[in-house]
């Protein structure tokens, strides 16, 4: 018994000692930060910061491989605990909540099969994609709710989840469960930057928005007399409510679903309605505003493009300065549509809005004439976008030969085919590119020899078989080289001089040539987005890529459409690229790769969609006497909220008896 | 009969024989159109107002396909929309439509720009961009000509006519034109020539315009809803925005046009016809139209001239004054106040009529002052022609004095009504009339039918008065000659008048004969009249001051200034005033609009609260028996009895109030 006790004493001893040296010699220092830090974080191991959990999160911090504002749940509280425990500094970020990519619960859905098996929306995938006919139909049984770590989900009367945005934290761990995808985190600056999706539920009138406004948002925020937040919805996508109000040719009506029971809503009557409505209370709604990023940025050019691209490049953050060259913001707007058709006061208040978020201008100012690429680097900007507009909109402004020198040495080419003696445009001894397409452009070559040029290339977006087809003279001539199936992809020069262009080739090869001047047969001067660099003087484009909701691309260095830039036939196309340019030029300059989001809505796309609307009740458009120009009054705007059917992309608002009637025939 | 018509889904009422696009239109449903021309046939040329009556049938032209019971009539249904949009891209390839800045399928931007350089040797953007009714519906249905192969012209811009140009290339061959001068105007100076795609719009002979019979009433220009019809003068230069609009009325014959000025800079560019209702309904003559510009002329007189030594020296209104006052003064000692007469001409306002008439009672003798217009009225309104069985002309060229009156003759003519013209000479609308009469002796009217009498005014047709059937009227030559009679000044001593010893002038065809020692003349430019003159006023044009006048019809218009007057001109009004205060006889008047409201409002019986406010730009017919009474005899104003019973007032919102309410009221 003893013997017994001594022994495991002195075994517990000899392990004491073993222990004790051990620990000496195995000794690793533990940062205490680490500990301060995991106290600090929120300690519910969501992993929506996408570290194992929150000790690990902690770790990466100390460590210095992720921010303090890692934790996504916390919010700006929290992210500040954690900086004062390493001693740095955070930026408040917009908060970004939890929202549900479905409208239409399965009791109003159109289904394929009840579904009556274990209840998690993984189980129901397995079946055939779930019950719903829709592919990104909300499955409604309650795997996000859930999973959600701070209980912000649960299921609402309408079989779809329903987020508290108050307990909401924003840690995307619904988005990550979520079997069909259609939770995602969403804030103002995501819809902003964001393009419609094919996993998004959007309405046909949305889709055919060239500015890819949320419609049935907005309308139904109209419904319920939500006036204010129906602007705010537009404004996401448009800066414009009003202009587009007036003049919209509205593309959104052609799609309107009604058009299938009667005739389609007034889209744009509702949305002058409420851009009326909000230049009457005299108070212009501001958007949520990020602090300055503290990236400076000048925009050249004051119409809508520019102004678009400047209000959404102020919205995430930039220090905008717009340069205009004639006295008064507004473009081609102010000139060639009558009062009766958009009253200047209208232009007037949403230009102000606008400007009112913190955007600089400076009007009367040429680029070329009173600034010059130099100018802008020396007072510290660090871009330069081009929005100048086209040849028609200067004939129209009067101000013909103003726009020669905006990229310098840069000319359209039909101001060069014109140019009769205007000097800054001789090219004697003078080496020359053409970014050409058509005779013009090889009479322009012609011109270019004749009057001395060192040298000429001309380069043509199609092959040499498409040229002999296009009947082109593209015969041998002295001191001109042609280059074919090739697109101008750069710019470079140092100060005001333009010294190199680059040109892609159909296999993706980029040659750098040296030139002095380059022509561009094309109607207007493309979009470009210039980086400089104060240091060395220098500048050079930045590709920027614009998909359209349409699936068309446009822009000269674009990828299809080679060569041609963008047509801005109306004011709400120049609206939906001038978001997209901003968009761009934010991917940019947070060093991600500059290009469409993924699995966006194209031509190319067949989505699920529905053509015809059995046994539903006609809902006649009381508006009186039809006057496009004229603005409602709440009645009529009530009456139209109510004849939307809120579509999703195949749901809609059933009558309510016939809800379960829906015959599979129209659904194809 | 009644009957109702289903327009997407909503019923309306319609009588029979009304188009569909009438029907629309009168309900406020809106069909897009080209081609159609109000007051004219619908042609159905251009197929943009096509309508769906069903999913069966084809799509029909709503302008020209009448309604039916039981239609059942879609404007907007997405089959139309469609095919709506294949006819303004169609019709869009078809030319030199540069406002888009884009090409089309085959030719690239710059080289469609460069050939129409080459068509239009400018390379200006189309001159109707902003204005083009092509271009403002290819915005609205979204359409653009990038998938069709442009279709070249074959016709060269015609540019050798100094007022109209014709750009072939831009023409869409909508016809309105040809309707303008057919059915409007009634010209017939153009109409469609040849056939398929070498179609294009001639005048007889495919001629060029200048060799043609066109009257440039320049009606076709007014309604040519594209650029193929421009005015030279403002080619590239009235670019909507930046021209404003001023409605004003033509101040050359009694009919009173309304007219919509283009100003640029200040300066008057074009004047189009204005308004869809009376007198005009739009429409415009030669002289409205074009002849403006003589405002501008650098030969025009700008400053008043004093003779001395035999000379005319520039001067300034200061001498100029002293030299009338002085003269008057000394020929009232020495041959008495008789021996000053005035001649006035009969398009000054009623303010420079009235001051200058105050002016002559106090140097002269009270009647020594007459302007040459014989006095004239016209009863009914101008589209009421048409009604007449049988409009007579007697011994006027009214296509001549009165362009617009003829136009509603000739369009009568269209309708069936018989044209019967009196007189020596061989008129314009001899060309319509059924029956051409030397004298007026040989008219012999029958009891059946209603004749509309249309007689120079001072004609004496007083054997025809007194009969029921027959309706007496004139149109005034001068824009203001019944203002003038309203005023107490009449023709009647105008020959007498002429040989008083001095006289004071502003009828720029007076011609001064021997007897007259000394002349104040005033007059647009130097001639006739201004060099004998020993004082010339520089006068100011009906642009350049604001005043009020009454037309043919007896109606009251304002018209306001528009432009400012060259050197140192100044109204009538304003230059009398002036020299009254000088002369000690009377005080000086600041404004029109005291002049109107203190007395000339009292001179033509209007009631107290009319003020000269309330005018605006529209025109108040003074009542029929006030302007009879007014002007009983030969146009003396019989002031004891007149008041107002009825002021009709049209064109005018403001007015319009005003006069209902009085109406009403009964004041």
């Amino acid at each position: 018994m003893l013997t017994a006790t001594i022994f495991l004493m002195s075994l517990g001893l000899v392990a004491a000692i073993i222990l004790v040296v051990a620990s000496r010699v195995f000794y690793v220092w533990e940062d205490p930060r680490i500990e301060q830090v995991s106290e600090a974080l929120l300690g519910a191991n969501c992993g929506g910061c996408g570290y194992a959990g929150c000790a690990a999160a902690a770790e990466a911090v100390v460590q210095k491989k992720a921010k303090p504002d890692v934790c996504v749940a916390g919010g700006f509280e929290i992210a500040k605990a954690v900086a004062e425990v390493m001693g740095m500094t955070v930026e408040e970020k917009e908060p970004e909540f939890s929202k549900p990519g479905c409208t239409y619960g399965y009791q109003d859905a159109d289904l394929k099969y009840e579904y009556d098996g274990f209840s998690d929306c993984r189980a129901a995938m397995m079946l055939y994609d779930g019950s719903k006919i829709c592919d990104i139909g909300c499955i409604g049984l309650g795997t996000c709710v859930r999973a959600c770590p701070f209980d912000a989900l649960l299921i609402g009367d309408n079989n779809l989840p329903v987020v508290d945005n108050d307990k909401c934290t924003g840690c995307g761990v619904c988005e990550e469960i979520c079997p069909k995808g259609i939770i995602t985190l969403s804030s103002a600056t995501i819809r902003l930057m964001s393009d419609q999706k094919i996993s998004e539920c959007t309405a046909p009138c949305q889709r055919h928005c060239p500015a890819e406004i949320d419609i049935p948002t907005y309308i139904q925020q109209i419904k319920k007399k939500d006036y204010e937040g129906a602007l705010r919805t537009i404004r996401e996508k448009n800066p414009f409510p009003l202009i587009c109000g007036w003049i919209c040719p509205s593309p959104c009506e052609l799609e309107c679903r009604r058009n299938l029971i009667d005739e389609p809503v007034s889209i744009n009557g509702l949305k002058k309605f409420v851009a009326e409505y909000e230049r009457k209370t005299g108070k212009y709604i501001l958007p949520y505003l990020p602090p300055d990023s503290g990236k400076k940025i000048s925009v050249i050019g004051g119409g809508i493009e520019g102004l678009t691209a400047s209000y959404f490049l102020r919205r995430l953050g930039y220090q905008v300065t717009i340069f205009e060259s004639t006295e008064i913001l507004g473009g081609i707007l102010r000139y060639v549509i009558s009062e009766e058709k958009l009253p200047g006061k209208a232009l007037d208040w949403e230009i102000e809005g606008i400007l009112s978020t913190g955007i600089e201008h400076k009007t009367g100012t040429v680029m070329g004439r009173d600034i010059s690429m130099k100018s802008i680097i020396q007072s510290g900007e660090e871009m330069v976008l081009v929005t100048a507009g086209g040849w028609d909109s200067r004939q129209i402004m009067n101000s013909s030969g103003n726009m020669d020198s905006i990229i310098p040495e840069t000319v359209l080419l039909m101001d060069f085919l014109n140019k009769n003696e205007n000097k800054s445009l001789t090219v004697k001894g003078k080496k020359v590119v053409i970014a050409g397409e058509g005779n013009s452009s090889l009479a322009a070559a012609d011109m270019c020899i004749a009057e001395g040029a060192s040298k000429v290339c001309l380069i043509f977006p199609f092959s040499r078989e498409e040229a002999v087809k296009r009947n082109l003279n593209i015969s041998i001539r002295d001191k001109l080289e042609i280059v074919f199936s090739s697109v101008v992809s750069g710019l470079t020069g140092i100060g005001d001089k333009l010294d190199k262009v680059s040109f892609r080739n159909e296999f993706g090869d980029v040659t750098e040539i040296d030139l002095d001047k380059l022509i561009l047969d094309s109607g207007r001067l493309p979009e470009m987005l210039f980086e400089l660099d104060q240091e060395t003087n220098r500048w050079k484009t930045i590709e920027i890529l614009k998909v359209f909701g349409n699936g068309n691309s446009g822009g000269i260095f674009a990828l299809k459409n080679i060569g041609r830039p963008t047509d801005l036939e109306r004011v709400v196309v120049a609206v939906g690229i001038g978001r997209k340019l901003a968009r761009g030029l934010y991917q940019y300059s947070r060093g991600e790769e500059i290009k469409p989001e993924d699995r966006i809505i194209t031509n190319e796309n067949e989505l699920q969609n529905i053509f015809r609307i059995p046994q539903r009740e006609k809902l006649i458009d009381h508006r009186g006497n039809y006057d496009p120009e004229g603005i409602f009054t709440e009645d009529m705007v009530k009456d139209q909220a109510e004849r939307c059917l809120s579509c999703g992309l195949i749901c809609y608002q059933h009558s309510i008896d016939l809800c379960k009637l829906v015959d599979q025939d129209s659904l194809i | 009969m009644k009957s109702t018509i289903k327009i997407n889904n909503i019923e309306y009422d319609f009588e029979m024989g009304e188009t569909i696009l009438e029907v629309a239109r009168r309900n406020g449903v809106y069909i897009p159109t080209l081609c159609n021309l109000q007051e004219t046939k619908p042609t159905g040329a251009c197929r943009i107002c096509i309508v769906e009556l069903g999913k069966m049938s084809a799509p029909v032209a709503s302008c020209s396909t009448p309604a039916a019971p039981g239609m059942e009539v879609l404007t907007d249904s997405p089959r139309i929309i469609k095919a709506r949009k294949t006819v303004i891209e169609l019709l869009m390839i078809s030319g030199n439509h540069n406002c888009a800045a884009i090409g089309n399928a085959k030719t690239e931007l710059t080289d469609f720009m460069q050939e129409v350089k080459e068509y239009d040797s400018s390379t200006d953007i189309c001159t109707a961009y902003g204005e083009c009714e092509l271009q403002s519906l290819a915005y609205k249905y979204m359409v653009n000509n990038r998938s069709l192969e442009r279709i070249p012209t074959n016709y060269q811009l015609e540019n050798n006519d100094p007022l109209i140009g014709r750009d072939f290339s831009r023409c869409i061959l909508c016809g309105r034109c040809v309707q303008a001068c057919t059915e409007v105007s009634v010209n017939n100076a153009i109409s469609h020539g040849y056939r398929g795609n070498i179609a294009k719009i001639v005048v007889r002979g495919d001629k060029t315009l200048p060799d043609s019979e066109c009257v440039y009433c320049g009606e076709c220009l007014q309604v040519c809803p594209v650029g193929a019809l421009y005015e030279q003068r403002s080619k590239y230069d009235q670019r909507k925005w930046q021209v404003s609009h001023v409605e004003s009325t033509c101040y050359y014959c009694g009919i009173g046009c309304k007219l919509d000025i283009s100003l640029k800079d200040n300066r008057i560019i074009r004047i189009n016809g204005s308004g869809k209702g009376e007198p005009n309904r739009g429409q415009l003559c030669f002289k409205g139209r074009f002849a403006f510009d003589f405002i501008y002329s650098s030969e025009r007189l700008k400053y008043p001239m004093v003779r001395s030594g035999g000379k005319l020296i520039k001067s300034t209104w200061e001498n100029a004054y002293k030299k009338i006052a002085e003269k008057i003064e000394s020929y009232s000692n020495k041959y008495g106040k008789d021996s000053i007469g005035c001649v006035i001409s009969a398009k000054h306002s009623n303010e420079d009529i009235y001051s200058l008439k105050k002016f002559v009672e106090n140097i002269s003798v009270t009647d020594n002052i007459a302007h040459s217009e014989p006095f004239s009225r016209f009863n009914i309104n101008y589209s009421d022609i048409y009604e007449y069985e049988k409009i007579v002309i007697v011994e006027t060229d009214i296509s001549r004095e009165n362009p617009v009156a003829a136009n509603y003759i000739k369009r009568a003519y269209l309708n069936g009504s018989e044209l019967i013209v009196i007189g020596e000479s061989e008129i314009e609308l001899s060309k319509f009339a059924g029956k051409k009469l030397k004298k007026l002796s040989d008219f012999k009217p029958d009891n059946n039918s209603k004749y509309l009498v249309i007689h120079a005014p001072g004609y004496d047709v007083s054997s025809l008065k007194g009969k029921k059937h027959i309706y007496l009227n004139s149109i005034s030559r001068e824009n203001n000659t019944i203002g003038a009679y309203m005023l107490g000044i009449g023709n009647e001593k105008y020959e007498e008048i002429k040989k008083k010893k001095l006289m004071i002038s502003t009828s720029p065809s007076f011609k001064p004969g021997k007897s007259v020692e000394f002349l104040v003349a005033m007059d647009f430019f130097p001639g006739e009249q201004t060099e004998k003159a020993d004082v010339i006023l520089p006068a100011a044009a009906w642009v350049e001051y604001e005043g009020t006048y009454v037309n043919a019809h007896h109606q009251l218009y304002k018209t306001n200034k528009i432009v400012d007057p060259p050197g140192s001109v100044k109204p009538l009004w304003m230059i009398v005033s002036e020299l009254s205060a000088k002369m000690g006889i009377g005080s000086e008047i600041l404004s029109v609009r005291e002049l109107w409201n203190e007395e000339i409002r009292n001179k033509f019986n209007l009631p107290e609260n009319f003020l000269y406010e309330e005018l605006h730009k529209g025109m108040a017919l003074l009542g029929e028996e006030i302007s009879n009474k007014m002007t009983a005899g030969n146009g003396k104003i019989d002031n004891e009895s007149s008041k107002i019973h009825k002021i009709f007032c049209s064109f005018c919102d403001g007015l319009a109030d005003v006069a209902e309410k009085r109406v009403k009221t009964g004041v």
